[in-house]
């Protein structure tokens, strides 16, 4: 690995303290949709790795007692029980919505949003790189978007939809 | 000439901070008659002129050229010598020096730090002078056509306070500069493409550029700094790639 190389060397460059010019990044002056892209771009991309975290520890959890030699399936059920028992109670709705206010529907209506923003958006910054559509950075973005949005809503009526299907035909 | 000289009556809040005096950056407000031909920084002068001789302000061409005058009007960048106030259609017009700068007095700030890291990517031709011809180094329009739009930089600075990398790494190279490195690694007359490559292929250099396009919203020339980077992005993989495969 080469010596790191420093171009400028000058210390008075320094107007505020480190975060101080992080949270800089939040204030809105002079700022585009690009702008606010990357800082999307930056939070969904914590978000999704920290979810990678969460959901081995919840998965390892849900199977620890298999690990531990009980095979009673004990963890698991209550996990995935908790998981899908309904926060709210709402009565009345169509069964395809049964699942719409339990806790996993939330965190998987997230996980979504989130992994949908990243990619599309990381597609736009790949195109960046190739070379293509920086004059047209706005445009690329709304019609990422756009197309984001519909796959957003794809999925989660995949998400309301399949569970019913197979169980359906299972029966 | 235009017959109808508009008036109209306007509020400037105008940031002021002298360092040697102020715990605290704060705001005066002056009222000012301005028409359609006051540019902000005509306003400006004239409440120096009449208001307040004490405001502190950089200027020198007042036509768009020498880059000095760059503020943040109304939370946007621009030059004051372009703006016209009435355009703006703002009843108030907030004047503040430009982020991250560090601030010398009210509207003035202390821009080393951009022009130190403009030299740092030898900013001039380099060419092996002995073989020029007698007249000119002559280049063609299509050569020229590839740098023409960076040759328009006036090194106000704008893009360099504006830039998310810079805040948050101080040897980052800035939009300014690179735009510069672009402008003579492309240029067919230089024959240093190689080593002006591989100085911006550095961890200082192009790959810290993160395309949040901040140096594009806040050129006040509609330069575009972003791809110029992107374009020295791609030309450095290249070169770094072929120098591995002839080992």
């Amino acid at each position: 690995m080469a010596e790191k190389e420093v171009i400028v060397d000058q210390a008075q460059a320094t107007t505020g303290s480190k975060l101080s010019n992080l949270l800089s990044w939040f204030n809105p002056f002079s700022r585009g949709v690009g702008m606010w892209a990357w800082i999307a771009q930056r939070l969904t991309g914590l978000f999704l790795v920290m979810y990678v975290f969460i959901h081995l520890g919840i998965i390892g959890t849900m199977l620890l007692d298999d690990f531990l030699g009980f095979n009673t399936g004990q963890l698991y059920n209550s996990i995935t029980s908790a998981m899908s028992s309904p926060l709210i109670e709402v009565t009345g709705l169509p069964s395809i919505f049964e699942h719409v206010f339990s806790f996993a529907f939330f965190i998987d209506a997230a996980l979504l949003a989130a992994l949908v923003y990243h990619g599309y958006n990381g597609i736009r910054v790949v195109l960046f790189d190739l070379g293509i559509g920086i004059r047209k950075q706005k445009t690329v973005f709304w019609i990422l978007l756009i197309l984001g949005i519909i796959s957003y809503f794809l999925a989660i009526w995949l998400i309301l939809s399949v569970p019913a299907i197979v169980l359906s035909s299972g029966a | 000439m235009s017959s109808t000289k508009e008036t109209k009556m306007l509020t400037f809040k105008i940031k002021r901070f002298n360092p040697a005096v102020d715990d605290k950056p704060y705001f005066d407000t002056f009222e000012l008659e301005c028409n359609e031909g006051t540019t902000v920084l005509i306003a400006i002068q004239e409440l120096i002129a009449k208001q307040d001789g004490s405001i502190a302000m950089r200027y020198n061409c007042r036509a768009g050229v020498c880059g000095s005058c760059a503020v943040l009007v109304n939370k946007k960048y621009a030059l004051a010598c372009e703006t016209l106030v009435l355009q703006l259609n703002k009843k108030e017009i907030k004047l503040e020096p430009l982020p991250f700068y560090p601030v010398i007095k009210d509207l003035v700030v202390d821009m080393s730090q951009f022009y130190e890291k403009l030299l740092a990517i030898e900013p001039y031709l380099k060419r092996d002078h002995s073989k020029d011809p007698e007249a000119e180094i002559l280049q063609s329009p299509d050569d020229f056509h590839i740098i023409e739009e960076s040759t328009k930089c006036i090194l106000c600075g704008a893009c360099h306070s504006s830039c998310v990398s810079v805040w948050t790494d101080k040897n980052y190279l800035g939009p300014g500069a690179l735009l510069k490195a672009f402008r003579f690694a492309n240029d067919t007359r230089d024959e240093d493409k190689r080593q002006r490559i591989k100085r911006v292929t550095a961890e200082d250099g192009v790959f810290r550029c993160h395309t949040a396009f901040n140096c594009v919203e806040a050129c006040p020339k509609e330069l575009n700094p972003t791809e110029a980077i992107q374009t020295l992005k791609r030309q450095s993989a290249k070169q770094t790639l072929k120098f591995w495969s002839r080992r």
